[in-house]
């Protein structure tokens, strides 16, 4: 599936800013099943200084700013993208209570890597509440996949979405009492869990496609950015579960890139001097090549 | 036999530093030893009570962490320095640097392949649980590879008198700038038996210090700059110390921007280029933009302009990790992994809990070790286990089962004991030394000598300053001849002076010199009322009582706003009680906001924030202000007041002329002369028209008192030798630009920093040079026999328009000042969109 993406992010100032530091991490990732066909970023007003570089855990980050004053600023990233199938896993996992003890022993660039989201982050920390959340589904002798799988369906039931219950600093814990949140609260919590129990799991940035309800047609900015978990079997690689709909990630999903939480891979974080108080409004387009009409194929293709 | 030794007694089962197991003096003490001896217990007692002013004086200070309320305590020095022989410190140097050599290497490999993991030298999780590895430095590729510019170990002497590791200090290692001091204040206490003894000098070694910094940029000239955290931070002293030693601006976060991918320093005109940073602030609040976002002493994309490699930071950003307590035990195998030598200096024995054998090996005997956290912060303290009580040994070990990565176990040894002074004799203590290695463009060199720290007490093993331990000095022999060899003008003189143009003065320090001049003359202003007070109120004076008391009773209440919230007294010598209590508010009185106790100490605490920028006796000067107002006991009695305020009364004097005479006239300078004079000329137009607009019926008293009050009767006298009235009164003290207590005189010199300032900005005319001179040809040409004169009411009400108008300028001219020159420092606030939620206000933090 080809996608034409194009996200949108405005900031307005209450108050003129006369400076902003920031890094974005809005370069959708090239993976063996997503093709980044191309790639525009767009910043106003232009940049003092913007590099591109990648991070430690292999996305690219954008790092740039601006010095002159002003009162809104736009980050445009537009960009066509092939999604795959994603491969289904080579080897059937191992037993969720001995991965830990697996993952420790591996000291292959691949393992070590992988071994890194098993440890406490800023948002994901191990702690005893998750892991009392997430015991029911660890039995004897399931695999690390299927006790995720049945994590991701019971979150996916007990909680509500609810985009007015939380902010970007709302804790795990708090979201584990009031069972109500959004992408985010519902990855950044099963991650949590799952690193209670020793399993190592990250968390994925980026864009899943809302299909408009049957007969009517897309909304311009309907779709949304948006955050679900990789989480890791040794011997059977990754996992991508999406709490939030309880689903596997497929091809109706767009990866930006991963980290341990949210803080590592935040699509744009930064500092500014000056402006007050400041809104953030995000608008994200996520059209498949088959339904672009075709003025916008024209205009896409420019 | 050495007379100091007879009844000293080391501490049994302790490596003994002086006497061998005979009782007999070990070698490199001996002269040390004879040298003290000579000066005798009395004369060694005096020297060191002398010392240990200077220290005072000097505001030699450590800041104890966990309790803010006590603040900086006074620098603990012992004057018996730790003799060490050069051949056992030519072993323990090559260990240092290997140690050294090998953490490099192993803060290189760490932040770029990991082979140090792949080969399972380094288990994974003490990178992957370690808050101090700080994935965005990756990218950064440090100048010569050189991670550690400066690194200090922490060594303990076994029983069986070997020295051994405890802790690495690898991101801004402590204390070489108390060990210098240490050295300074020891050698110039007993200069005899620092000469005789022929000890390496500690100059050389920070002459390399500077010249690497230098080296770290390609520049030529290089700008360097030493950043601290702040007033606050537990070394503060000595990053204020350090900057001056070695010449450079002492900066704080705020202080620098990054623009392009370029490091300034904002100055007083404008932006200056920052090559080399000395970092004395953690690296994890070094950027808010990349490490942690709640930081508020960060430089945002510091980070970016460091992987850019358009500054050098010493230590650079990330090398926290090689302090890490966990890494202790697997130092021998990081050796031989990266070097392919054996270790040449031992590590206590050290347990990581993270192991299943080692967890095991601790908690079978857990009272054995000293625990510690395996990810520390610097400020972690070690629980010695076998003091605690039962419960909270068990208490313990759950924690370490539930967490076995997070904690360390260290073998609890006996810590070797050294000689300290106390009552006149020598008394021992267990001992520590921390050693410092700086990483040259050449090769490696330690610091002959280094920090010595000493336990509290004879009984207890925990060696540190939070703990109200001492430190000492430590004297490494040197073979042959001493060269004498200094950044200064002789190692004996400590003096520095600030001869540098100070153009590049950070807008922050000019601030605070601002404010420091016009503390210490609001100080000034109100110790002459108080005291003109306390005269009348204890001296024999007048007849009829003083009718002029009252009045300045309600003067000082209305410049310290005391008015408007207790009743005003109006026959203070019928209300002597209310009167005392009164006069004690505004001496001592800690919650009033304007008072005396309130100037002083905010001029203090400004004055610790610029230290570095005043000389060293206008510093003594502020600290003795602040001693003489601490010490007098606000339970006293009047003429106790009376005495305290003539002895503070001194310094306050002697401030501003030993600042004309002791700081170069730059800007700095000129900033705090203009915060004197504007407080002088608002305070003392405050004073003439309180006192003067609604004339008493009998007033020469109060003339009288207005000349005590503006230190002008002599010059009055002697100009006019007749009793006093009120136009020569007020020719004197308003419009005589030759008087330094005229408001003529004040404006005039706040015109000519005025002037001098405008050279900053290259603008030509600027409006608050007109507003200057306008104000001063006001105020010469004023008619004054016009402006006495009273209106219908009995008032004089064209001079308090005049006085009043004076006031208004002068803040509109300390205004536009301030916004011109100071109006660097911006608010921040952090930006972060949001996933999942359209949106939202940017007002929260994202912590």
């Amino acid at each position: 599936m080809i996608y034409h993406l194009r996200h949108l992010t405005s900031f307005r100032y209450t108050q003129p800013v006369t400076f902003v530091y920031n890094t974005l991490h809005l370069k959708p990732r090239e993976l063996p099943w997503q093709k980044v066909q191309s790639f525009l970023l767009e910043i106003e007003p232009i940049p003092t200084v913007q590099t591109e570089r990648l991070d430690y855990f292999g996305n690219t980050a954008t790092f740039f700013m601006i010095q002159s004053p002003h009162d809104a600023m736009k980050v445009l990233a537009k960009s066509v993208i092939e999604v795959l199938p994603r491969p289904p896993a080579a080897q059937p996992g191992i037993p969720w209570d001995t991965a830990r003890r697996a993952m420790r022993a591996d000291t292959t660039p691949n393992g070590l890597d992988a071994y890194q989201y098993g440890f406490a982050s800023i948002y994901a920390k191990p702690m005893p509440e998750a892991r009392a959340y997430v015991q029911p589904s660890c039995r004897p002798g399931m695999t690390v996949h299927a006790v995720a799988t049945e994590l991701m369906a019971r979150i996916n039931t007990d909680f509500t979405f609810d985009p007015n219950a939380t902010t970007v600093a709302t804790p795990v814990t708090e979201v584990l009492q009031n069972r109500r949140g959004v992408c985010q609260d519902f990855a950044h919590l099963m991650i949590a869990c799952l690193r209670s129990i020793g399993i190592a799991a990250r968390y994925m940035s980026g864009y899943i496609q809302t299909l408009p309800p049957p007969g009517q047609p897309r909304l311009a900015g309907a779709d949304a950015s948006h955050a679900w978990v990789a989480v890791y079997c040794p011997q059977a690689g990754w996992l991508e579960l999406d709490p939030t709909n309880n689903q596997v990630a497929d091809e109706q999903y767009i990866t930006l890139g991963w980290g341990r939480d949210y803080h590592d891979i935040s699509p744009a974080k930064g500092v500014l001097f000056g402006g007050g108080t400041h809104t953030v409004h995000a608008q994200v387009d996520m059209i498949p090549e088959t339904e672009l009409r075709p003025t916008q194929q024209r205009q896409q293709q420019q | 036999m050495n007379s100091l030794i007879n009844a000293y007694q080391p501490i049994a089962g302790a490596y003994s530093e002086m006497l061998d197991p005979q009782r007999a003096i070990r070698p490199p003490w001996q002269t040390m030893l004879d040298q003290l001896a000579a000066y005798g217990p009395e004369d060694i007692e005096a020297r060191w009570q002398r010392a240990q002013r200077m220290i005072r004086e000097n505001g030699v200070t450590y800041n104890v962490y966990d309790d803010a309320q006590i603040g900086s305590h006074p620098w603990m020095l012992d004057p018996v320095p730790l003799m060490i022989a050069p051949d056992e410190w030519e072993e323990l140097s090559a260990g240092l640097i290997q140690r050294m050599k090998v953490l490099n290497l192993a803060l290189a490999d760490l932040y770029s392949d990991q082979t140090l993991l792949k080969n399972n030298v380094l288990p994974s999780e003490l990178l992957f649980a370690n808050p101090q590895f700080l994935r965005p430095c990756c990218p950064i590729k440090p100048p010569g590879g050189s991670y550690l510019t400066l690194h200090a170990v922490d060594l303990a002497r076994t029983p069986a008198g070997k020295w051994c590791v405890v802790k690495d200090l690898a991101q801004s290692p402590p204390g070489a700038g108390y060990a210098l001091e240490n050295r300074l204040v020891v050698s110039r206490t007993f200069p005899s038996m620092y000469r005789d003894c022929g000890i390496q000098r500690l100059a050389p070694f920070f002459i390399a210090l500077r010249d690497t910094l230098e080296g770290l940029s390609q520049a030529a000239n290089p700008h360097i700059v030493v950043l601290t955290p702040g007033p606050h931070s537990s070394s503060y002293f000595e990053h204020a110390y350090i900057a001056r030693y070695l010449g450079y601006p002492l900066v704080v976060g705020n202080d620098l921007t990054v623009r392009g991918s370029q490091v300034f320093l904002k100055t007083l005109s404008g932006l200056k280029k920052v090559d080399v940073i000395l970092r004395r602030q953690a690296d994890l609040h070094c950027d808010p933009l990349e490490l942690a976002s709640d930081s508020i002493q960060g430089i945002p994309g510091l980070i970016q302009a460091a992987i850019d490699g358009e500054v050098a930071i010493a230590n650079a950003l990330g090398s926290g990790l090689a302090e890490t307590p966990a890494l202790l035990p697997f130092f021998p195998g990081l050796c031989r992994a990266l070097t392919g030598e054996e270790p040449l200096l031992g590590t206590l024995p050290t347990l990581w809990c993270g192991q299943e054998k080692e967890c095991k090996q601790v908690l079978d005997q857990i009272d054995r070790w000293v625990v510690k956290r395996a990810f520390a912060g610097p400020h972690e303290k070690p629980v010695f286990v076998r003091t605690l009580a039962p419960a909270e040994r068990a208490a313990l070990a759950e924690q370490i089962k539930a967490d076995p990565d997070q904690y360390i176990a260290q073998e609890n040894i006996e810590l070797s004991s050294s000689p300290c002074w106390q009552h006149q004799q020598m008394v021992p203590r267990h001992t520590m030394l921390r050693a410092f290695t700086l990483a040259t463009a050449n090769g490696w060199m330690v610091m002959p000598g280094g920090l010595v720290r000493t336990a509290a007490q004879v009984d207890s093993a925990i060696v540190s300053m939070e703990s109200g331990g001492g430190s000492k000095d430590a004297w490494v022999l040197a073979r042959g001849i001493v060269e004498p060899v200094t950044l200064l003008s002789g190692e004996d003189d400590e003096e520095i002076h600030l001869s540098r143009s100070d153009a590049n003065l950070s807008s922050r320090v000019a601030d605070n010199l601002f404010w420091l001049g016009r503390y210490v003359q609001r100080a000034d202003m109100h110790a002459r009322i108080l005291r003109t007070i306390l005269r009348r109120l204890t001296e024999e004076h007048l007849p009829d009582g003083s009718p002029e008391l009252a009045e300045l009773l309600r003067v000082i209440a209305v410049i310290t706003g005391a008015d408007k919230k207790t009743p005003s007294i109006t026959d203070p010598l019928k209300q002597p009680a209310e009167t005392k209590a009164f006069i004690f508010s505004m001496l001592y009185g800690k919650t009033h906001l304007g008072n005396l106790y309130n100037a002083l100490t905010s001029a203090c605490n400004i004055g610790a924030t610029v230290r570095e920028r005043i000389s060293i006796d206008t510093w003594r000067i502020l600290d003795r202000m602040n001693n003489e107002l601490l010490s007098a006991r606000d339970e006293g009695d009047l003429p106790d007041a009376l005495d305290m305020l003539d002895h503070l009364l001194m310094p306050l004097s002697a401030f501003s002329g030993l600042s004309s005479e002791s700081m170069t006239h730059g800007y700095g300078w000129r900033f705090m002369d203009m915060g004197f004079r504007m407080e002088r000329a608002t305070m003392s137009a405050q004073v003439l028209r309180e006192l003067l607009a609604q004339p008493a019926a009998f007033e020469t008293p109060v003339l009288d008192a207005i000349l005590e009050v503006a230190n002008s009767s002599m010059t009055y006298r002697s100009r006019y030798q007749s009793h006093v009235a009120l136009l020569p009164l007020l020719d004197l003290l308003i419009c005589d630009d030759t008087n330094p207590r005229s408001l003529a005189y004040q404006l005039v010199m706040v015109s000519q920093h005025i002037n001098a300032l405008s050279q900053l900005t290259e603008r030509g005319l600027l409006p608050e040079q007109t507003l200057a001179s306008e104000l001063v040809s006001h105020i010469e040409q004023c008619d004054l026999a016009q402006l006495v004169q009273t209106d219908e009411q009995g008032k004089r009400a064209e001079l308090s328009r005049f006085l009043a108008e004076i006031n208004e300028h002068v803040l509109e001219l300390s205004n536009m000042v301030t916004h011109r020159y100071l109006a660097h420092v911006l608010v921040t606030s952090r930006l972060s969109s949001s996933i999942g939620s359209e949106n939202w206000d940017g007002v929260e933090d994202e912590e």
